[in-house]
């Protein structure tokens, strides 16, 4: 008989660290019942993660008793847990703690001496995931802001308080600060003690009102977002790459990051700024390739001219009516919002993304939005078209007859329909924007999530009954009804278990749309 | 890249301008292979030893047999920057060691990770470990051993015993 050979205990044991590291941790946890090997390998994993969602929720509720006693149990555990790995020798790479403290002084201390415990163990990655209930904030331990060891930090709901010490992270290359109370002293000092910080974010934090960030030579990616305290954001980092600043509410702040030239990824939200603002930053940062604006409402008409700009997206500005683009290698525009006044330069264009806010059913909104469509005439391959609320741009009847069709380039159309239309007056109405378009694919969010997906092959040439159909007549371009050969159509059905389902039909025949509707019919 | 390589292998002195120095690897079994110096660097340990003026003579990779040696020299060739023209195509390349259901599959991946180890190969490291990894997932721990064929060495009051102080695990 062929002997079993068990040989995946035998692999070292940083291997098999290795790969624990890819399994959620209770599933880490459960190995150690295998056999001793795998006992020991788990005492002396270097990774503690406790967490999970039994400790979020109703914890805190008075009337859930029968949660807390169970927390509690789950405390003694890892207390024993945490017991064993004081007696192994070895440092920790990292600790994880994702717990609702419920202002219980019991949690707390567990929670001190979990700390306590990493910090001593020269832990390299700490993540102290708490929840932020009345205010009530967990007090960091000091020794947490002076380890030489961590190198990754990410606290949520703390408050960060300095008697003696100045911070000394003197590894530190990543920190998230998020519902984080920490003042204008506290700020000088982590920008002063974390030298090497490459990555840094502060989410919905308070007590500070100024943060200055200079002299951190490494730092590469900056968020500072929704922390509405503050008034003054100073940054002159010359090696960030990538700044985020959004606000929760339009607020007004001093921004000065004009200086930090290699910024290739910016996005700005919810920012009071002007439109001269907003075009002297655009023409200091001469390597700018990613550009987001959301909800800035003081901007009104600006200019960009970018010359390595690839993706620009405009979204919500509603105060917006003129806008010019001079950017030869914008690749990718995205626009949700009125229509404006367009002038486009851009003729690496290929990928175009419009939310358009349909105001009324007016022709003359149709009229403006086919104008609108135009500037993208010349250049784009594929583009995602949608009204507000999901709707379908369907220009009038009466409108088609006396306007072109605006594009005529565009490979791949995409779009979404909430409305129980029939499937095929949806194609129409796309087709009539952009005629003899290869791909179409509708996504509806009816019924779960279904989407349409097409692939039309067309006739070279037209006969329709001897003769063009009286609505090609007066039209460049045959309208689609009637020079369709062949469609593959896939119907994509997503269950509530995300599980798809697709079903995939070639179509032919001159009852082509009926076939099309019937077969659609109970999915729209 | 190849121009890189070149000036690379020309700075290092004792090959031909052009041509690229070439380093011989003995597997524990006795099996020979050259491999282009920019190539087999991947390794940190090979990297060390050429870096230390060690790599002149046949460098023995004990506890790696030929079989292994072959596939791991086919890993760096596919990894050598400029060899494949997408990260696409090396990852489904890659994707052939992510199912290891097969118990062959699974001694290879054991040798893989072995061999990785010993020369210190990050990316192959990654890749196997976290193909194992793939197959635990999921799995109870009666599956884990009747899958990887891992004998328990405790007896029953043991193994509770330990089931006991980890409940927290076991448990939703």
């Amino acid at each position: 008989m062929e002997e079993l050979v068990d040989r995946i205990s035998e692999l070292p044991e940083p291997i098999l660290h290795n790969i624990l590291l890819f399994l959620p941790f209770k599933q880490v946890a459960q190995t150690c019942v295998l056999s001793k090997i795998w006992e020991r390998t788990w005492r002396r994993y270097p990774v503690l993660e406790f967490g999970g969602t039994i400790l979020r929720g109703d914890l805190c509720r008075p009337f859930r008793m029968d949660l807390q006693k169970k927390m509690k149990r789950r405390l003694n555990c890892w207390e024993q847990v945490l017991r064993n790995r004081c007696r192994e020798m070895m440092s920790m790479k990292k600790f994880t703690l994702d717990m609702d403290l419920c202002g219980d002084p019991e949690f707390e201390s567990f929670a001190n001496r979990c700390i306590w415990f990493a910090v001593e163990r020269d832990v390299k990655e700490l993540r102290l995931d708490f929840e932020y209930r009345n205010n009530i904030l967990f007090k960091l331990p000091q020794s947490v802001l002076i380890s030489g060891s961590i190198e990754f930090l990410k606290l949520r709901s703390c408050l960060l308080e300095l008697r003696r010490f100045n911070i000394q992270l003197s590894s530190l290359k990543t920190l998230f600060l998020s519902h984080v109370f920490l003042d204008d002293h506290m700020i000088e000092s982590l920008v002063s003690g974390c030298p090497l910080l490459e990555d840094l974010g502060f989410d919905s934090c308070q007590g500070f009102k100024s943060l200055e960030l200079y002299g951190l030579n490494r730092l590469n990616e900056v968020k500072v977002t929704n922390n509405d305290e503050l008034q003054r954001l100073n940054v002159e980092e010359l090696n960030i790459h990538f700044l985020a600043i959004f606000w929760s509410s339009p607020a007004a702040c001093d921004i000065n990051v004009a200086s930090c030239k290699n910024i290739k990824d910016l996005s700005l939200s919810r920012v009071c700024m002007k439109d001269n603002w907003l075009c002297n930053l655009i023409s200091e940062l001469s390597i700018l390739k990613f550009l987001s604006i959301f909800d800035c409402f003081e901007l009104e008409s600006f200019r960009i001219s970018s010359p390595y700009l690839q993706e620009l997206c405009l979204s919500g500005c509603r105060n917006l009516v003129e806008i010019s683009i001079r950017a030869p290698n914008l690749h990718v525009f995205v626009y949700s919002g009125k229509i404006i006044s367009l002038s486009l330069n851009a003729l690496a264009l290929s990928k175009i993304d419009l939310e358009l806010q349909i105001i009324g059913f007016y022709s003359q909104w149709f009229v403006k939005c086919v104008e609108y469509l135009e500037t993208f005439r010349s250049f784009s391959q594929v583009l995602y078209l949608r009204g507000t609320m999901d709707e379908i741009i369907s220009v009038p009847e009466d409108l088609r007859l006396i306007l072109p069709s605006p594009l005529s380039t565009i490979k791949h159309l995409n779009s979404r329909s909430n409305k129980t239309e029939k499937i095929t007056k949806v194609v129409d109405d796309l087709l009539w924007i952009s005629p003899h378009t290869t791909t179409v694919s509708i996504k509806s969010s009816n019924h779960g999530v279904s989407s349409f997906e097409f692939q039309f092959s067309y006739k070279k040439q037209v006969i329709y009954e001897g003769q063009f159909a009286s609505c090609c007549k007066s039209h460049p371009i045959l309208c689609w009804q009637h020079c369709i050969e062949e469609v593959k159509l896939e119907i994509i059905i997503e269950n509530y278990q995300k599980e798809k389902n697709m079903q995939s039909y070639t179509l032919k025949g001159a009852d082509i749309l009926e076939q099309i509707d019937a077969l659609s019919t109970g999915y729209l | 890249m190849s121009t890189a390589a070149t000036a690379d292998a020309s700075s290092s002195g004792d090959t031909t301008e052009g041509s690229v120095r070439l380093l011989t690897l003995q597997s524990e079994d006795g099996e020979v292979f050259e491999v282009k110096e920019t190539i087999a660097t991947q390794s940190v340990t090979i990297k060390g030893m050429v870096d230390d003026d060690c790599a002149t003579s046949t460098i023995p990779v004990c506890n790696v047999t030929g079989r292994t040696l072959a596939m791991v020299i086919e890993w760096w060739n596919k990894h050598e920057i400029g060899a494949v023209s997408n990260e696409k195509e090396l990852k489904e390349w890659e994707s052939q060691f992510d199912t290891i259901d097969d118990k062959s599959d699974r001694d290879d991946v054991y040798d893989l990770l072995m061999a990785a180890n010993y020369l210190n190969i990050p990316t192959l490291l990654d890749c196997c470990t976290s193909a194992v990894a793939e197959a635990i997932k999921g799995k109870s721990t009666d599956e884990m051993r009747e899958f990887f064929d891992i004998k328990s060495d405790f007896d029953e009051k043991e193994e509770d015993a330990l089931r006991k102080e980890n409940q927290w695990a076991f448990e939703n």
